[in-house]
This record gives structure tokens, sequence and C-alpha cells, in this order.
């Protein structure tokens, strides 16, 4: 039995977002490579597009396992995606600020903070897991 | 190396070791992960029972009630027809005496008359 998709985005309204946010970048970035940001572009110049490629389609996935653990109840696969969301953010925060310096603070600063959002999201899930796990075997014993 | 390939190459690393956690997540946490996913599914379930129990005793206490409202309501309508019956017999009274009255006041019309006509 689940409840309703509407009530897990009335619970929800900022991983969700961050998540679509993540999905519509990272599919974005895996299609037009480092032209999504000139940002990227600009620190990217070494490693060139291929790094932009595989860094929207992590980002990507990232947010459809998020919004897919999230809606159907599988943490099984919101704790992958939130680790890929993560890093995806981490990725354009850094590199966004790299390659724009003082001009790409905003954008940088507001990525990096969703990073830290989905590791304190990922450790909130896990701690809630091994409660259970030790409630479970408490039980078992 | 300047700093700026030094950040790129950070950001590579933190992409790399993101895939690297979301595999171990899979592989390795998947068996905690997946006991917290029955226990949201069994508290669902549990709640999900827990609010039809509550609308069936609200239910059955909302038939009950209609229940004894409709037998008030059957007692009431009871009570109605039966004053509405004895208003009617009230009527049929009033009319009988209506009529004995307009008979009486000939009566006494035509004694008054009688004893005019007398001396």
């Amino acid at each position: 039995m689940a409840l309703p998709r509407r009530e897990y985005l009335r619970h929800n309204p900022f991983g969700s977002s961050a998540a679509v946010g993540a999905v519509v970048l990272g599919s974005l970035g895996a299609i037009l490579g480092d032209d999504v940001s000139e940002g990227m572009t600009l620190s990217l110049h070494a490693t060139g597009t291929v790094m932009a490629h595989l860094w929207g389609a992590t980002f990507a996935v990232g947010g459809v396992l998020k919004l897919y653990g999230l809606y159907w109840g599988r943490s099984t696969m919101e704790i992958p995606g939130l680790w890929l969301m993560s890093a995806g953010y981490a990725f354009y925060g850094i590199t966004v600020v790299t390659g724009l310096g003082i001009g790409g603070l905003a954008a940088g600063i507001l990525a990096t903070v969703l990073a830290v959002g989905c590791l304190f999201k990922v450790r909130s899930i896990m701690r809630r897991a091994r409660i259970v796990v030790r409630q479970n075997d408490a039980e078992a014993e | 190396m300047t700093w700026a390939d030094a950040a790129v190459f950070i950001a590579q690393g933190i992409v790399g070791g993101g895939i690297v956690q979301a595999f171990i997540a899979i592989t390795k946490r998947r068996s905690e992960l997946r006991q917290l996913d029955r226990g949201t599914d069994s508290v669902m379930v549990e709640t999900a029972s827990g609010v039809v129990t509550m609308l069936r005793t609200e239910l059955e206490s909302a038939k009950s009630e209609n229940a004894t409202l409709e037998a008030k309501l059957a007692d009431q309508q009871a009570k109605l027809a039966d004053q509405q019956r004895q208003i009617h017999l009230l009527g049929e009274r009033i009319s009988e005496l209506r009529t004995d009255l307009v008979i009486a006041k000939a009566e006494i019309h035509r004694l008054q008359d009688g004893q005019e006509q007398m001396p």
C-alpha cells in the first residue's frame, strides 16, 4: 500500500525539487556536454567534454534514482541516487567556481549546499535503517 | 599543475567517489535498506489498517445513530397522525355544535315569536 504521490510531494518538497533539478541539469549536461555551463567550459579545458557528458549522465541517473526511491518507497534506490546527486552537485559547484571565479560563487554555493544536503539525507536514511536492523535483531533474539 | 587543475581533479575524484559509494550502497547496504523499506511498508499497512478500523467503527456508530433517529421519526410521525385525527374529530364536533346552536337559535326565535302573538 502506497501513499498518493501528492502526499510524497507534500512531505518532500525540497528533495523532490533537488532531484528534478538534477535530472534536468544532468540531462542537459549529458546531451550538450560542457556547453551547459560557461564555468564548466572554462574549467574543463583539459579533460574536455567527455567528463561533462559523464557528469551529466551520472547526475541525471542520480536524480531519477532519487525520485524513484522517494516516490515508490525504495531506499535501496534512493541512497545510490543521493550519492550520485551529491557528487553531481559538488562537481558542478567546484567547476563553476573554478571556471568563473567570483562570478560563479552564487551558483557554486547553491550547488555545494545541495550536495551537502544530499549527504545529510543519506546519513539520516542510513541511521534509520540501522535502527530498524537493530530492532529486528532484538526481536529475533 | 595550477590550482584550477587541482580543483577539477578533486571534482572528478568526487564524481568517482560518488559512483563508488552508490555501488557500495547497492551491493553492501542493500539488506539494511531493504529492512528499512519493509519496516516502512508494514508501518504504512498498519496505519492504513488502523484508519480502516476507525472508519468502520464510525460507520457502525453512524448506522446505529441513524436507526435511533429513524425510530424517533416514526414515533413523531405516529404522534402527528394521532394529533391530526384528534383535530379532525374536534372539527367535526365543532361543526355539530354549530348546527345545534343554529337550531337552538331558530327555536328561541320561534318561541319568542309565539309569545308575542299570544296576548
